[in-house]
This record gives C-alpha cells, structure tokens and sequence, in this order.
C-alpha cells in the first residue's frame, strides 16, 4: 500500500498580508510622529508648521519632515557652527528638537505598533 | 460629499458635550487649546465583494489637567466602543470599537498631557444600495 503526502501551506498569502500589516504599522508611526511634532514645532506665523509632511518614500519605509528655509536651523536650535542660538520662543512650548524628540517617543513603541498590525493578521 | 471623519465627527458632536471648533477639531491641532482633535489613520482595504469599508480614527486628547484629558477620551471609548447598526448623516456604520485603550503620548512642550484612542469602523455608504 503506497500513500502520498502533500503538504500545502499558504505562506505566501501569509507574507502579503504581513507585510501589509507592517506598512499599516509603519503609516501610523507616521501619522503619531507627525502629530505629535505638529505640537512642539515653533509656531511663528504658521509657516514651518504647515510645511510638516509625511510620505511614502519605499516598501516599508516612510518619512516624516519639515521643509521651508529655517526648518532645520529652528530644529537645532542654532546654526551648524553654533552660533545664532535661539533663547525665545513666540509660542511657549516650542522648541528645537520639535521632530527627533517625536520620533523618539515613538519609537520607543514600535514593538507595540508592530504587534498590534500583526495581531490583526487574518487567514 | 461629506468625508468620513468630518461625519462621524458631526456624529460626535449632535450627541455629546464635545463642540466643534471649541473642543473638538478635526484634522487640524489648535496650539495651546484642550480639547481632542480626531485624524484619520491608516485602515484596511475595503472588501472586494461586498463594498463594506474599514475606517480607522485616532481621537488625540490635548489636556494642561491630565484627569480631564482621561474624562473626554473615556466618553468617546463609552460613545463609539462596541456599538452598532447605527448611521450618521451620510453612513450606516455596522459596528464601530476601540482598537486599543487611551494611550499615554507623553506630554507636549508646554507640559499639558497629551493622549490617543483608536476607533475602528466597519461602514457602507448610505445610497451604497439602491
């Protein structure tokens, strides 16, 4: 008596929808950072403000980013050389490190965010 | 035609203490203003054969008194988790619950607490079916 044994498995299926659930986790790492930024970003006529974007560059990955003339020097907090440092702020609570210290925070969480998309994970 | 979150928002509004642009804001931060402010998150694609929709939204509470920023969050936990069959202007939402509990984000610059709870949506439009 002579048998065959096949063995099917969907990992293929199983890989897709992972990586679905990991760029889902990814946007909104995204979405966190950039909200959270949009609180600490200086605030001086609004203009660096709305200069926040964020965006798919790739396949699992996505950038969060301030564009216009003094985002990086505001960012700092001074220019590259050290000099010109910025001592007052025309909104309290803002300030340089408006962006790294967002992205900090949450990606003190990212193993949360992670878990939580690929728990979600269905067959 | 009305988007989703603008909707529910409006929802939100006509049945609870929250009033909009006064402590409800959607998609736009108010700098040192409590009050939660709602924006849309990334959710699953619709499905295929039966046009049910997914939507996924964050409620962001920004509070100087962190047990009020708790309080609100807490009404929109008790106000959307686990409820059903109910429509708002333009949707039939089939069922909508909280995809986590309130989330601790720290604090902003000027110390007040910041926090955030997600909502999930299973909807259709309302003239999906005609």
């Amino acid at each position: 008596m002579s048998g065959r044994v096949r063995v099917v498995n969907r990992l293929n299926v199983f890989s897709g929808l992972l990586e679905a659930a990991m760029e889902r986790a990814l946007d909104k790492m995204g979405t966190d950072i950039y909200m959270m930024s949009q609180f600490k970003v200086p605030l001086k006529g609004g203009g660096l403000r709305s200069t926040g974007r964020k965006e798919r560059m790739a396949r699992l990955r996505r950038r969060v980013s301030y564009g216009g003339a003094y985002a990086e020097y505001q960012h700092r907090g001074m220019r590259r050389d050290g000099s010109h440092v910025v001592r007052r702020y025309t909104s309290s609570g803002t300030g340089k490190g408006y962006l790294s210290d967002s992205g900090d925070k949450i990606a003190k969480k990212a193993t949360a965010y992670f878990k939580a998309e690929a728990d979600s994970v269905r067959m | 035609m009305v988007s989703f979150i603008q909707d529910v928002t409006h929802f939100l509004e006509d049945y609870s203490k929250f009033v909009l642009r006064d402590d409800l804001f959607v998609g736009e931060l108010k700098r040192g203003v409590d009050g939660v402010f709602v924006v849309a998150s990334p959710s699953i694609e619709p499905d295929k054969e039966t046009g049910i929709e997914y939507y996924s939204l964050d409620f962001w509470s920004r509070n100087i008194d962190t047990g009020d920023g708790f309080a609100d969050l807490d009404i929109i936990y008790e106000f959307f988790d686990r409820r059903h069959h109910y429509r708002t202007d333009n949707w039939f939402i089939h069922f909508s619950h909280c995809g986590t509990q309130v989330q601790d984000m720290d604090r902003d610059q000027e110390g007040a607490k910041l926090l955030k709870l997600a909502v999930e949506f299973i909807v259709n439009k309302q003239n999906a079916i005609s």
